[in-house]
């Protein structure tokens, strides 16, 4: 009997004393799902955010706001606390939407940092730059598309997989951001005329901000050398066949495995990405009459890959920034050079020699010769 | 002034109690009619007692047969006892001992015997010039016929239940069990009701200290009658205040049969069709006879899946207060609208959602229990409309709540036993709670106290949670997945048998 | 037949009491403490820091050996006299219970920062503490098969945190030794505080059922927490960058946050609640020591006395001292001294002396 006396107090105790504050019912919060950040023309920060509503007397089932003179996001929330008719919550973000013109601005990091700071917080928030105004793309009218920001995340999911796209989540972002060989990049996104499209990916320096954009045939060469391809990998060449023939063969990559070398030889860094597939050619628009031609495709495609790979390594070169992680191989093979080099790698790697050897084995040509 | 007295007193059996104690110690008396003298006293007021006088044929002594109507079989007090005392004549009687055409019988001198004898159904043949009486087994009540009991229907086993005699249900038991090491030890426990206990082991299995806790647990009940088993379990339990039964009662004999050979020990109670087994453990609980009948497959996903009805049916709901209460990033973005959506029509906070639908429920059950069967559907219908539409549609629920509510009970039914399932059902509401005042977290703490109270609790002082802890690997071949019947070659730890080993026992038995 | 026979525990049950006791708190925290003196060297330093905590763990079970019915409490008389072992008594009660407080209020800073901030404390520790008492009240023989319970129970947990490794790039790792052996070696301390549990084999010793096992049952335990410790650190290593996991105070947690399964994310909510379990597990063996030390001093019979004793004392305390990221920290590092001091200084000087004791007793008399 004293037993149960004594867990009934404590029980009543425990009641009385429990706090409500860290209630939060469901039904009562403000999810926000997108968040997008942008600069008006005096470039002053507006933030911009989507939630869906849950009540059904509400006829709109989404709501977007904006928050306009705010320094931070938090800011930005308690002017959307006031707006909502529930708590505005952060713990579902799907997707981050940062204007072009902002990145070129604004350094990014410090905007984010109550996403990394507050535990309740997502992660998993898809990053994307959009050229253009953010707010098109939110208010963008898709009448056959769930919600905006849930569509967003899918979309980008899809082309990423596709390789036409990367994927960077904040939790990549911010590893990418600490880590000192390797910068960020993420989705561009651009409004069309009715439909929203992924243009490819933007690469941003070692802080955040802007540097360049790759259209999706770059991309897809980008996440090659990234090891970030979900096989099989589809590639598409045009090829000139000289006597003003020109064709386009398409082949997908399979089994594909790399080895990177790292040298370091008289003040340079030295990389050579071997690259070995097996190929599966999937259309050839062009004819031709023996089957010796089509014994050296393996070599055409070879050199064009390593022609693609090349030219874009050379093009982010000039931009001292190094979105394909080199640096962990300088850090994990060289690190007596790489320490000397880690606080300025974008500029060591920009002087850096890197070379792409492929090497392709055609295991077969389809069904047809 | 004595009439007055014995009027005052009327309704007693003797004159005073500490007379009849008297009585019963002395003996029986060699004048006939002084016993029946004893007999009327202590025996007033009860018009089922029939003495029936007469004189034996071959011998010319005068007799008298007494026995308590409706306990006896009237057929052997007629054609087996009275008709050869009455009409039969043997030329060479040597035997002082009357001609009695019954199996068991025996000769006494006690009143204390006699009269505990008369209420089990025997008769007593008091006979002139002897100082003792013939007690003969003419046992004989109204009897239900074997049934397969209601709470433990079998698909593949044996379809008998026990019934309401001590008797036949060890009998049955026997049958399953035809060894000589199955020991029975009979005690009596209560002091006015006197109920038969008879107590079944396997002498060379079972562990003698288990057996000894037993023995002295009865002993030490301090009682006026015991009905039924369910109260036998109270009292010798190790912890009245758990909510986990600690033994199993059970209707079934192969059941009891096979708990025996596993080295527990049976527990038959005269009158009641439960038959009380110990030591038991938490998981075996989880356990039917009909896992042993179907395929080791099939029965070990079978218990799998009673074991994540036991989950789902004590978390499910808690889980869902948890999450619309405090943690709503755990649900993925999808399942989170439309949960959102469906909770949004509703008024109440989740954890007043929940209640109100989890007691209507149980309120819902126990009304079908006790209902006869027409009604019971009828208010199954009306509860499961009111439940599944018009809750839902009058806003007073949100349709997940509806979907978890189902799902508990659907689970709760799965488990086998209904002295747990019940207990398992109790344990959601404590952990809806937590979950509405501490998340997550309430519900980890709630278990962490359900856990360790479980595996404080012994069983006839062996560890209630065996084989999870304390860890035993060879158990564990009997317990969430049953091992093919050649693999179960020891008998259970948990019980701590004597004789470990099942087949080959020749080699080292009486280890 | 000793005092202690009846609440006899199996090999098994001693290795998980004390690898339940090593592995604690330790594991959400380790791996960033490492990261910022050794870098992604950290891992080698847990296995020198293994390496002592079984070197320890050996002396003590040779201590032991010698009165294999006595626990610690009853040793320390024997050697050391009536009051002075009774002041080492009592210090190891005092050591224990401090150890109790710090992973109490640490579990609750955690629960506070990372699911309910709003709670209070004290009502957090109310709910908390109730399964501490059913189990502690048990004593040792329930204390064992609640260890086993959580060791099996919480399987699911390094199968969770390894699923960020395809996300990772095993390259951070590389090159090992980057800095030399000073980095390393200097980590090793910070290493100790997480093997601290051995050091309750000054306790368990006697409760043991096999005995002889005793040596190779510490060292299982010892290495199940080696394993545990360099599972999550590699794999933190393995996932975050280098300079990214100095950020955070509890990286394991960042770690399975991102984690996202079909029907559950956010792992970090369910993984931390259920890690109560663990952090629970550390803390009942120490205060049952702590139990069994008032028992001894005081003469009092039973654990529920000096449990309750106990637990007001930490009602007390949860309310006057206010749980902040400082305290906290401050409470870990002293704990670490002075667990230093008495689980890895006490056992080697103790052994010294005992083995001269013995040895200058034995020889007048012979």
């Amino acid at each position: 009997m004293k037993k149960v006396m004594v867990l009934i107090s404590i029980f009543i105790l425990g009641m009385s004393t429990a706090c409500a504050e860290d209630k939060i019912y469901l039904e009562e919060t403000s999810l926000t799902l997108a968040i997008g950040l942008d600069l008006d023309d005096n470039n002053n920060l507006i933030v911009y955010q989507t939630n869906p509503v849950f009540s059904e007397e509400a006829t709109k089932k989404v709501d977007i706001k904006s928050a306009y003179n705010v320094q931070t996001l938090r800011q930005a929330r308690e002017i959307f606390n006031a707006m909502s008719n529930g708590n505005v919550v952060g713990g579902k973000v799907q997707v981050f939407l940062f204007s072009k013109r902002f990145l070129q601005e604004e350094n990014p990091v410090k905007y984010l940092d109550t996403f990394l700071r507050d535990p309740k917080n997502a992660v998993n928030v898809v990053m994307a730059v959009v050229d253009g105004s953010v707010s098109e793309v939110l208010n963008a009218k898709l009448e056959d598309k769930p919600r905006i920001a849930v569509y967003l995340n899918n979309l980008i999911e899809r082309t990423h997989r596709t390789e036409s796209t990367v994927r960077t989540e904040l939790d990549d972002f911010y590893r990418k951001i600490y880590d000192k060989g390797v910068t960020p990049y993420m989705s561009e996104i651009k409004m069309g005329e009715t439909e929203i499209l992924v243009t490819g990916c933007a690469l941003l320096n070692d802080n955040g901000t802007y540097a360049i954009s790759l259209n999706k045939q770059e991309t897809s060469f980008l996440l090659l050398l990234q090891q970030d391809v979900d096989e099989p990998v589809p590639i598409t060449f045009n090829i000139n066949k000289g006597n003003g023939n020109n064709g386009t063969i398409s082949a997908t990559l399979d089994n594909i495995s790399y080895k990177i070398v790292t040298d370091y030889i008289e003040d340079k860094f030295y990389f050579d990405f071997q690259i070995e597939a097996d190929a599966v050619l999937s259309e050839r628009n062009y004819f031709t009459n023996t089957e010796e031609k089509l014994n050296q495709l393996a070599e055409v495609i070879e050199l064009r890959l390593k022609h693609e790979c090349e030219d874009l390594v050379k093009e982010i070169q000039e931009y001292e920034i190094d979105p394909t992680g080199l640096g962990l191989y300088a850090r994990a093979y060289k690190y007596d050079k790489w320490k000397n080099a880690k606080n300025n790698w974008g500029e060591t790697f920009a002087n850096a020699e890197v070379t792409v050897t492929p090497k392709i084995e055609i295991k077969s040509f389809g069904v047809i010769k | 002034m004595r009439f007055l007295k014995s009027l005052v007193r009327g309704n007693k059996s003797y004159k005073s109690g500490e007379q009849a104690k008297e009585v019963l110690e002395h003996c029986v008396s060699t004048n006939l009619s002084n016993n029946l003298m004893t007999i009327k006293h202590l025996f007033t007021e009860m018009p089922d007692l029939v003495i029936r006088n007469f004189t034996i044929s071959q011998t010319s002594e005068q007799a008298a047969l007494v026995y308590i109507d409706g306990l006896i079989d009237k057929v052997s007090i007629n054609e087996h006892i009275l008709h050869p005392l009455l009409h039969e004549y043997r030329s060479n009687q040597t035997s002082s001992h009357p001609l009695v055409a019954i199996g068991s019988t025996r000769s006494t001198c006690s009143w204390l015997e006699i009269e505990d004898a008369l209420f089990l159904g025997y008769s007593a043949l008091f006979i002139n010039g002897r100082s003792e009486c013939i007690l003969c087994d003419s046992q004989g009540w109204p009897q239900r016929a074997l049934e397969e009991p209601q709470t433990e229907s079998t698909l593949k086993g044996a379809h008998q239940g026990f019934i309401e005699t001590a008797k036949q249900n060890i009998a049955l038991i026997r049958r399953y069990i035809p060894n000589r090491e199955l020991k029975i030890k009979e005690l009596k426990v209560g002091k006015r009701g006197k109920t038969q206990i008879s107590i079944l082991y396997l002498a060379d299995v079972v562990n003698p200290e288990v057996l000894r806790e037993m023995i002295n647990r009865i002993n030490d009940i301090r009682v006026d009658a015991i009905i039924n088993t369910g109260e036998i379990e109270e009292l010798i339990e190790d912890n009245s205040f758990s909510i986990f039964p600690q033994l199993l009662v059970t209707e079934r004999p192969d059941a009891v049969a096979s708990h025996i050979l596993q080295g527990r020990i049976a527990l038959v109670v005269d009158a009641s069709p439960g038959v009380l087994i110990g030591p038991m453990t938490f998981t075996s609980f989880f356990q039917t006879v009909d896992d042993y009948s179907t395929r080791w497959i099939v029965a070990s996903t079978l218990r799998l899946l009673r074991f994540l009805g036991l989950f789902i049916a004590i978390f499910l709901p808690s889980l869902y207060i948890a999450v619309i209460t405090f943690h709503y990033e755990v649900i993925p973005l999808q399942l989170l609208l439309t949960l959102g959506q469906s909770r949004a029509i509703v008024p109440f906070p989740p954890i007043i959602e929940a209640l109100m639908m989890e007691i209507f429920l149980e309120m819902l059950r126990e009304a079908g229990l006790r209902l006869p069967a027409p009604v019971g559907q009828a208010v199954g219908i009306v509860g499961g409309i009111v439940i599944g539409q018009a809750a839902v549609q009058a806003g007073l629920v949100s349709n997940i709540m509806v979907i978890v509510v189902s799902m508990t009970a659907i689970a709760s039914f799965i488990i086998p036993n209904y002295d747990m399932s019940t207990s398992i059902r109790l344990l959601r509401f404590p952990m809806m709670v937590l979950a509405a005042l501490f998340g997550m977290v309430g519900i980890v703490v709630g278990t962490m106290t359900v856990v360790g109270h479980l595996l404080s609790l012994e069983s006839l002082k062996t560890p209630y949670g065996t084989p999870i802890g304390p860890v035993n690997f060879a158990d564990h071949k009997d317990t969430f997945i049953r091992f093919p019947m050649w693999k179960l070659d020891r008998r259970p730890y948990s019980a701590k048998p004597k004789q470990l080993t099942r087949f080959n026992w020749d080699k080292d038995s009486g280890e | 037949m000793s005092k202690y026979s009846s609440e006899n525990i199996t090999l098994m049950q001693y290795i998980f009491i004390i690898s339940g006791t090593q592995v604690g708190i330790g594991v959400l925290t380790l791996p960033g403490t490492l990261a910022e003196k050794a870098g992604t060297d950290g891992w080698l330093s847990i296995i020198i820091g293994w390496l002592f905590s079984v070197l320890v763990s050996i002396v003590i079970i040779q201590i032991m050996k010698k009165h294999p019915q006595c626990t610690i409490f009853d040793i320390s008389r024997k050697y050391l006299g009536k009051w002075l072992g009774r002041a080492v008594s009592l210090s190891w009660v005092l050591y224990s219970f401090f150890a109790v407080v710090t992973l109490i209020l640490t579990a609750i800073f955690i629960i506070q920062v990372w699911i309910l901030p709003e709670t209070n404390s004290s009502s957090l520790l109310l709910i908390f503490i109730v399964p501490i008492y059913i189990i502690t009240k048990g004593g040792l023989k329930v204390i064992g098969r609640f260890s086993e319970f959580v060791f099996f129970a919480t399987m699911w947990m390094p199968i969770l945190l390894t699923i960020p490794v395809q996300n990772g790039h095993l390259l951070n790792l590389l090159p090992v030794i980057k800095e030399g052996w000073w980095p390393i070696l200097s980590a090793v301390q910070a290493t100790f505080l997480s093997f601290l549990g051995f050091e309750l084999a000054f306790v368990l010793y006697p409760f043991l059922e096999n005995k002889k096992s005793a040596i190779k049952g510490i060292f299982i335990a010892n290495s199940i927490t080696l394993l545990v410790y360099i599972h999550i650190t590699i794999i933190s290593y393995v996932y975050f960058s280098p300079d990214e996991i100095k950020q955070y105070i509890w990286a394991t947690l960042n770690l399975i946050k991102p984690i996202q399964l079909p029907f559950l994310e956010r792992f970090e909510i369910i993984f931390l609640s259920f890690y109560l379990f663990v952090i629970s597990d550390t803390i009942i063996p120490y205060l049952f020591t702590a139990v069994l030390g008032v028992n001894h001093i005081t003469g009092i019979k039973g654990y529920r006395i000096p449990l309750i004793l106990f637990i007001v004392m930490l009602m007390l305390i949860t309310n006057i001292l206010p749980i902040t990221y400082e305290q906290v920290m401050q409470l870990g590092e002293w704990w670490g001294y002075i667990g230093l001091i008495l689980a890895f200084l006490f056992p080697i000087i103790f052994w010294i002396y005992t083995g001269l004791y013995d040895r200058l007793l034995r020889r007048p008399k012979s």
